[in-house]
């Protein structure tokens, strides 16, 4: 009994200090501080900064020790559109919570940014408003690092003077759930980061990627909506990347695309829903992808897979109302294509076990003929065509023979 | 009443009507004959404002028929063959006609011969099951029906039955009688006779003899019509009394 | 105008090949739905159905309605009705009967079905089309005094519309394909009403597809409504001109 009423008083020997030493700062009109710099000066390491609402003109706040920042209802910290940071944080076990922090000038020497952590692990940055600012979250070798439900706005038009919403650069183990990050150039960007989650993020109305992912090994990211954003989400360069439940919605233009593929492997991506995006999935040498149970709904291509794909498996998804379902540069297939359900499939299913009799070919003679000559698109539902395509489906020549799915369904999966 | 000034017409390149000068009053009644492709039907085509003229012009009444439509309140017309909606029925095309002439009341229409040529009795039947000689007599019918001055049958008689005939025929003799102008194309001489007192005979396009029959008569110093017709066709072309 | 309409309306509801066309078109129109689950692509059978099965029927018939009654037009032209009023009179009796089958077997479960942009501009451009080639119909029978001759001419006119016009297309971009021809191609779309429809009801429901072309100018096009207000545009002067053209004649016309 003795014995462990020293192991507790020990153990809240060793627990308490912090706890007991560890201060709270107001900062705030009428209290102890007027404005924050001098806070956190005079802070030590693990104390409690609450900030009070005001409006605060302040920058550069160099964060060099574990603090906790707090802001109440109405902080607003603005940088009066000066080209620096607001937060640098260079210590580990940060939290920054509550801000509205607003109007980061834009520089073309330092990407300046609301928040940069750098070479730090275990910070938290949650519930901030970062308004009208260059960069918004920058992680510059962050590890274990939470960014929850900030709100990330900005209104840039051309690509080169704009910043990105959330960067991650070298990191590892983040966590990037519930933000909304929108009129960035990217949403969200991953480079060289590594076994992190990005979670139901909504990230719309970019100029360039929704999310734009390079370099970057065993990530998963699922339950995003990415939505109007002008060239939709690329994926490039990783391997081992698992993407599920996420919603591809209206990504259009010339070079638009709900999902870009382009030198991965060992993928997974199933339970998305891709909804009237210009091309559903663009794989360029995706390689051991498993394309499942997805939702591809009235994209002008659902999928267009380039002959350097190998080894990738289309199964079970629904491909509802596609102008194109199909379409590749080879006329050889390498991939497996099965049990999906093709809207354009027309055969008949004798046997009632729901899967047509026939083997249905998703590419056909209108996209092969627009591959060629891109103008003939405008002949896009034109009878000459579906005369054509009547000849080609009897007399096959032109479109690739063994892109099949010799067991296609007859009614669509329920997915929705 | 009906006048026509150097009035043509040119069918792709063949002169049908040429230089046509006619006068045609109120109380004649005007056997309009000459052979096959004299222009006797593109005659009463144009004054209907069926078939356009290559150049000329004709007035009703002093007005240019070009002017509108209205100058064919006046009209009655009967054509050659009559063809309805096959699956109108006869009093609905009277009712139609009816609406298309609002300018004649209720109570004003002349059903005489609605009710000689028995059209009554046909009048729940589809314009399609008619014979031609009953549909003569609904054409026949609707060309009186709402009291035109002016009154252009194109062959009224042929198709119908004696009876019919001798209905209408008595009915053009009561128009004359009213003052009214009728001008009856037909091949049936004999019929003619009894109906008209004017005679127009067409050859080539050109008015061969226009005038009464009297005229005619003190001419050819015949007493039937078709003597006097063939006997036209013998003479050189009569001067016509209206050129 | 309305009294001829009206005559000319009555006397085609009666007629069994109208009948025939309709009982067909409600099948159609009624049973994709039916056979669909998917309202996106039975949106796109009734798009084949206007711009294949639609025109060539309004081609003929209208086409064979007026030879057929062109007793009856002489007779009502005998009475004191403007000839105006007597060609406008067959015209809107004519779309007017299309039209309303139109609308009861493709208008009204597009409505209940599929009640969006995408479905209007699909009615919309259907309408537009039976406008049209009623109207070519009744130019080519006003030009034509022979029967055969006409509905003959109206047949090829079809199959040019329909489907030599885009083959020739095609072959026209084959021949050039290394050179820009994107605007040329656009262009030459507007000579063609069938096309023009087809495009206007797809600039609505697969502007995703068109904007993945190369070509700005697809972009510039498809982009907004632009492309929409213009193939609109084009469309209705498709249906004026042809209109107009056969008045023209009509009016000048031995009966």
């Amino acid at each position: 009994m003795k014995s462990i009423i020293i192991i507790l008083l020990t153990g809240l020997a060793c627990g308490l200090p912090c706890q007991l030493l560890s201060a709270t700062w107001y900062v705030g009109p009428g209290a102890e501080f007027s404005a924050l710099a001098p806070a956190i000066a005079a802070a030590a390491a693990h104390d409690h900064i609450i900030v009070l609402a005001g409006h605060y003109r302040e920058r550069e706040l160099l964060i060099d020790k574990p603090l906790r920042l707090t802001a109440e209802p109405g902080v607003i910290i603005d940088a009066e559109n000066r080209a620096e940071d607001i937060f640098l944080v260079t210590a580990d076990s940060v939290e920054i919570s509550g801000f509205t922090l607003q109007n980061v000038g834009v520089s073309y020497r330092y990407e300046c940014s609301a928040i940069r952590l750098r070479e730090v692990n275990n910070a938290k940055i949650l519930d901030n408003r970062i308004i009208n600012c260059y960069f918004g979250i920058y992680l510059e070798t962050a590890g274990r690092t939470d960014v929850i439900n900030n709100y990330i706005q900005n209104k840039f038009v051309r690509e080169v003077n704009a910043g990105n919403a959330i960067h991650a650069w070298k990191s590892e183990a983040l966590r990037i759930h519930d933000n909304v990050v929108t009129g960035h150039r990217d949403g969200i960007y991953f480079e060289f980061v590594d076994d992190s989650t990005i979670e139901c993020n909504d990230s719309y109305g970019n100029i360039r990627y929704g999310l734009h992912f390079m370099f970057s090994n065993r990530d998963a990211y699922r339950g995003n909506i990415f939505r109007d954003n002008a060239a939709g989400v690329a994926v490039m360069f990783s391997h081992d990347i698992e993407m599920i439940e996420n919603e591809f919605l209206h990504n259009w233009g010339g070079a638009s695309y709900g999902l870009l593929l382009k030198e991965i492997s060992d993928g997974r991506i199933s339970h998305n829903r891709f909804f009237r995006n210009t091309i559903g999935i663009l794989a360029e040498g995706a390689n051991r992808l498993v394309i499942s149970e997805n939702q591809f709904t009235r994209n002008g291509t659902a999928i267009d897979i380039k002959g350097n794909c190998l080894d990738n498996q289309v199964l079970a998804n629904n491909f509802l109302a596609n102008t194109f379902e199909v379409v590749t540069n080879s006329k050889h297939n390498n991939n497996e294509f099965a049990a999906n359900y093709w809207s354009g499939y027309l055969g008949y299913d004798l046997d009632r076990n729901g899967i047509g009799d026939v083997p249905y070919r998703p590419v056909d003679l209108f996209a092969k003929i627009t591959h060629e000559i891109p103008a003939a698109t405008m002949l896009l539902h034109s009878n000459i065509i579906d005369l054509l395509e009547i000849g080609e489906k009897n007399f096959p020549r032109l479109i690739p023979l063994d892109l099949i799915d010799s067991m296609p369904r007859i009614r669509p999966y329920a997915y929705d | 009443m009906i006048e026509t000034f150097q009035l043509s017409k040119v069918y792709s390149r063949q002169e049908v009507l040429s230089g046509l000068n006619l006068r045609c009053e109120a109380g004649q009644s005007i056997a309009l004959i000459g052979p096959n492709g004299a222009g006797k039907t593109t005659l009463s085509k144009i004054i209907l404002g069926q078939v356009i003229a290559s150049s000329g012009r004709v007035e009703v009444n002093g007005i240019d028929i070009n002017r509108g439509p209205d100058y064919r309140r006046e009209l009655g017309y009967m054509p050659q063959v009559s063809r309805f909606p096959v699956r109108m029925k006869t009093h609905q095309l009277f009712k139609l006609m009816r609406r298309l002439r609002p300018d004649v009341g209720e109570g004003e229409y002349d059903t005489e011969l609605y009710e000689e040529l028995e059209i009554d009795g046909m009048k729940n039947k589809a314009l399609g099951a008619l014979s031609g000689g009953m549909r003569q007599r609904v054409s026949a019918a609707l060309a009186f029906y709402f009291n035109p001055r002016v009154l252009i049958l194109d062959e009224p008689t042929a198709g119908l039955d004696p009876l019919a005939n001798e209905v209408l025929k008595a009915k053009i003799r009561k128009c004359v009688r009213e003052q009214r102008l009728v001008i009856t194309t037909s091949h049936i001489l004999n019929d003619l006779e009894e109906i008209c007192n004017h005679v127009i005979y067409l050859l080539e396009g050109k008015v061969h003899f226009a005038g009464s029959i009297d005229e005619l008569q003190e001419r050819t110093g015949e007493t039937r019509l078709n003597r006097m017709v063939v006997s036209l066709i013998k003479n050189k072309p009569a001067r016509a009394q209206y050129q | 105008m309305l009294n001829i309409s009206k005559i000319i309306i009555w006397d085609l509801w009666k007629n069994k090949a109208v009948i025939a066309y309709g009982i067909l078109m409600l099948t159609i129109g009624w049973g994709v739905f039916a056979i669909e689950d998917q309202p996106e692509k039975a949106v796109l059978s009734l798009l084949r159905i206007i711009l294949f099965v639609q025109p060539l029927v309004t081609l003929l018939f209208a086409g064979m309605y007026y030879y057929n009654s062109q007793e009856f037009i002489l007779l009502l032209a005998a009475q004191p009705v403007r000839r105006n009023t007597l060609f406008f009179g067959v015209f809107a009796g004519l779309t007017a009967v299309f039209t309303l089958i139109f609308l009861l077997s493709i208008g009204l479960p597009v409505l209940l079905f599929s009640p969006n942009v995408e479905g209007l501009s699909l009615l919309f451009a259907g309408a537009l089309l039976i406008f049209i080639f009623t109207a070519l119909a009744l130019l080519v029978s006003v030009y034509f005094a022979d029967k055969a001759r006409g509905l003959g001419f109206a047949l090829l006119l079809w199959a040019f519309f329909a489907f030599v016009y885009d083959g020739l297309l095609l072959l026209f971009m084959y021949q050039l394909a290394d050179y820009p021809i994107e605007r040329p191609v656009l262009g030459l779309l507007f000579f063609n009403p069938v096309d023009v429809a087809r495009i206007f009801v797809i600039s609505k429901t697969e502007a995703s597809a068109l904007l993945g072309l190369s070509g700005a100018v697809f972009q510039d096009f498809f982009g907004a409504m632009k492309g929409t207000v213009i193939s609109g545009c084009v469309l209705a002067t498709w249906a004026l001109v042809p209109l107009s053209l056969a008045y023209r004649k009509f009016n000048r016309k031995d009966l």
